[in-house]
């Protein structure tokens, strides 16, 4: 009973807590209630314990000064039949008892021990009961905050600025239809998600806002909704934000390719032609679905300029390079080559830094990952060899944060000979060893 | 309603110890813890060892105590070249009447209710164990035939502690067969004030207060004074913790003490509980009964080791640090 006022002042700093927050409403009446079940657990194994310990009655001895009579007289009423001469008379003993109760009941305890309950505290304690049950159930209180408060928590509280909001959630039901959203939602998305790379609360946020997107659209859950997501590469939205940023991933992916496969297009039909396509007509193409991209591999295999159908190879170095391999990209890839592509960048996400515009400066050469050989191996381009920049592409942006890791892991320079340790110890040549 | 008999008998137990006590320091000044220890020993039934410089009042003590108790008292002044026979008596060739001889029992100076060994420790240990018997089981032993010695029997030992030239130091059975030891101090200034003036106005009298059979029903008394486990536990314990091989032992005691107090001393602690509590009007023993009687029962049964008399410790320090500690 003692601890009751305090545990209902816990209660009531939590519910006012909540109150203020707008968060965990019930919170205050939950520590309320937990304390209370809590002192009549208490309350009920103190009521079993009917003998206090020797010890304890010795403290209590002690602390009313009764010279130990209460001590040893608590012994014998507790031995009432002790063998007979054993530890003293049976008269003197009853006398004992007897002196030592009156002794113990002409004691004034409330001076020995302060009042363990007294009404001073029971008012309070009750005024905090019903403060704690009014903050609960009060209405929110969010307008009431003082302006301190609310200045400094407002970036904290909506973390994605207000100005994207509307765009984030355009980009994120765009994704989610596998449609490529508008460049102005897909950089909303890209910046929301940075935020929420470095920032937890944010990044609740998106989720919920990503949760609040796939509601809101009764089009994908009716099944009646148009995307360009193949069975085998459709994100399993119910994962959040891993989903949301590999669809984000994919979707600028295929956004800078458009613009590339956009440019050249313009190029060689102005040269053949003589007239430009409409600016959108290849995008509009694909995303209402073409033939090519109802194939397994259609997220990720686009027909080029030419009209031949490139590979993720082409799109990294360029489609010369890639026919160099001499099998890759000679013809139509073999069915779910593109597929297993797809499947090992989900796992392993490789950004190569292309300097757009200029011949590669030195081959690259992707090394088979952790899980496995790489499927994708394009090889040392012979020396002397001049490249067509004109089809390359700047791929996605990498987080500057995670530049130097990739590039040093996943990538080396042909000339330098330079191998890193763990790159080669994951090498075939370094497993054999 | 039983309680009014054991009532009666605390507050008369009380009043009679009040009494002797205050009668004896009608004449011994300055010294009442002494005093109150002596008579919680006779009433219990054990033997008092004095130790003190000379001139402090320990003679004066016993004969003041004998004449308050209306007992009969000897005094057996401890020499090197005192015999046993000296003490407990001896046979004597006796001359019949109608002629012939026979062999009479002639009793020493044991045959006493209040017996005072003074200086003890000055005779030879044969002498000393002539007072064992006598001290224990209350009989001496001539030839073939054993005498009992009248009740209540009580031996008052003296000893100075510092000339110890020429003495001989009690034998350990013969120091854990005394109840208490009893340090006789120094009178402060306002004692030996009082003791001037009452000797320039010649020796105080005292009135004889109580009898033989009167200390008997006080022994009787005590003995039916109830004690509670935990407290007599915890004179087990305190006897226990004098032991340097016992867990509860503090270091100061494993370092300087080679052995520890006997059984006796836990009779002793028990016993001169129970007399502390009926003296203070209490039908019970409490622990802080035991610690009053610790020092007395205690100190003589602490046998120290080389490092302890090398350094002198002090068993009052020790047994000091015992009831801090348990």
């Amino acid at each position: 009973m003692r601890v009751l006022p305090r545990a209902a002042a816990v209660a009531c700093a939590a519910a006012a807590g909540a109150f203020l927050l707008d968060r965990q409403r019930y919170l205050g009446l939950a520590v309320l209630g937990l304390s209370l079940l809590a002192a009549a657990v208490l309350a009920v194994l103190s009521r079993r314990v009917r003998h206090p310990s020797d010890r304890d009655v010795a403290g209590v001895d002690r602390a009313a000064a009764l010279d130990g009579s209460l001590h040893s007289a608590h012994w014998f009423a507790r031995h009432p039949a002790p063998p007979a001469g054993r530890h003293g008379d049976e008269e003197w003993i009853a006398f004992h008892v007897e002196t030592a109760a009156a002794r113990a009941a002409a004691v004034d305890w409330r001076a020995v021990y302060a009042e363990p309950f007294p009404a001073r505290r029971g008012l309070a304690a009750v005024g905090l009961v019903l403060a704690t049950a009014a903050l609960s159930i009060a209405p929110s209180p969010r307008i009431a905050m003082p302006e301190w408060l609310a200045g400094q928590d407002a970036d904290a509280l909506i973390v994605v600025p207000s100005h994207l909001a509307g765009e984030v959630v355009e980009g994120m039901n765009a994704l989610k239809a596998g449609q490529t959203p508008s460049r102005e939602a897909l950089t909303a998305v890209g910046r929301a998600l940075e935020i929420a790379r470095t920032d937890p609360r944010a990044r609740r946020e998106l989720d919920d806002l990503f949760a609040k997107a796939a509601a809101a659209d009764p089009r994908w859950l009716d099944g009646a909704w148009n995307h360009d997501w193949d069975v085998n590469e459709r994100p399993d939205w119910d994962e959040g934000m891993p989903a949301l940023e590999w669809a984000y991933e994919t979707a600028a992916a295929r956004a800078a390719l458009d613009d590339a496969a956009r440019a050249d297009e313009g190029t060689t039909e102005a040269d053949t032609n003589g007239r430009d396509r409409q600016p959108g007509e290849r995008g509009t193409e694909l995303s209402r679905g073409s033939t090519s991209s109802k194939r397994p591999d259609s997220a990720i295999l686009r027909p080029d300029a030419r009209g031949e159908t490139g590979t993720f190879t082409s799109f990294l170095f360029g489609r010369q390079q890639a026919q160099s391999d001499g099998g890759v990209a000679a013809g139509a890839p073999a069915a779910g080559q593109a597929a297993s592509i797809a499947a090992a960048l989900r796992r392993e996400v490789v950004h190569a830094r292309t300097d757009v515009g200029e011949p590669p400066r030195a081959p690259l050469a992707r090394r088979p990952s952790g899980l496995g050989p790489s499927a994708v191996d394009p090889g040392v381009p012979p020396t002397g060899l001049r490249y067509d920049a004109s089809h390359a592409a700047r791929p996605p942006v990498v987080p500057e944060a995670r530049r130097a890791l990739v590039h040093d892991f996943f990538l080396r320079a042909a000339d330098t000979g330079v191998e890193p340790r763990a790159a080669a110890d994951r090498s075939p040549e370094g497993a054999r060893r | 309603m039983t309680s009014a008999p054991v009532a009666s008998q605390v507050d008369l137990f009380r009043e009679r110890f009040e009494r002797i006590v205050r009668e004896v320091s009608r004449r011994i000044v300055g010294q009442d813890e002494v005093v109150r220890f002596t008579v919680i020993s006779l009433l219990a039934g054990g033997h008092v060892l004095l130790e003190g410089i000379p001139g402090v009042g320990k003679t004066s003590l016993v004969r003041t105590l004998a004449d308050v108790l209306h007992l009969r008292f000897s005094r057996i002044q401890f020499t090197p070249d005192l015999m046993p026979a000296d003490i407990v008596g001896t046979n004597i060739v006796q001359e019949h009447a109608h002629g012939g001889t026979f062999f009479e029992f002639q009793p020493g100076p044991i045959f006493a209710n209040i017996v005072l060994a003074d200086e003890i420790n000055r005779a030879t240990p044969r002498t000393q164990s002539a007072l064992l018997e006598a001290m224990q089981d209350v009989s001496v032993t001539v030839g073939k035939t054993t005498y009992a010695l009248d009740q209540p029997f009580l031996v008052l030992a003296t000893q100075n502690p510092r000339e110890m030239e020429g003495t001989y130091p009690l034998p350990e059975a013969q120091l854990d067969r005394f109840f208490f030891k009893l340090r006789v101090g120094f009178p402060d200034e306002a004692a030996l004030h009082e003791i001037l003036h009452r000797m320039a106005q010649g020796d105080s009298d005292v009135a004889r207060v109580m009898d033989g059979p009167e200390i008997l029903a006080m022994r009787q008394a005590a003995r039916a004074v109830p004690i509670a486990e935990p407290v007599q536990a915890y004179a087990v314990k305190l006897t226990l913790a004098t032991h340097p091989g016992a867990p509860d032992a503090p270091p100061l005691v494993k370092r300087y003490v080679r052995d520890g107090a006997s059984p006796r001393a836990a009779l002793a602690l028990v016993l001169g509980g129970k007399i502390h509590a009926l003296a203070s009007g209490r039908a019970f023993v409490s622990e802080d009964d035991i610690r009053a009687v610790a020092l007395p029962a205690l100190r003589h049964r602490l046998l120290l080791g080389f490092e302890g008399e090398v350094e002198r410790v002090d068993p009052d320090g020790l047994i000091q640090e015992l009831i801090a500690r348990t």
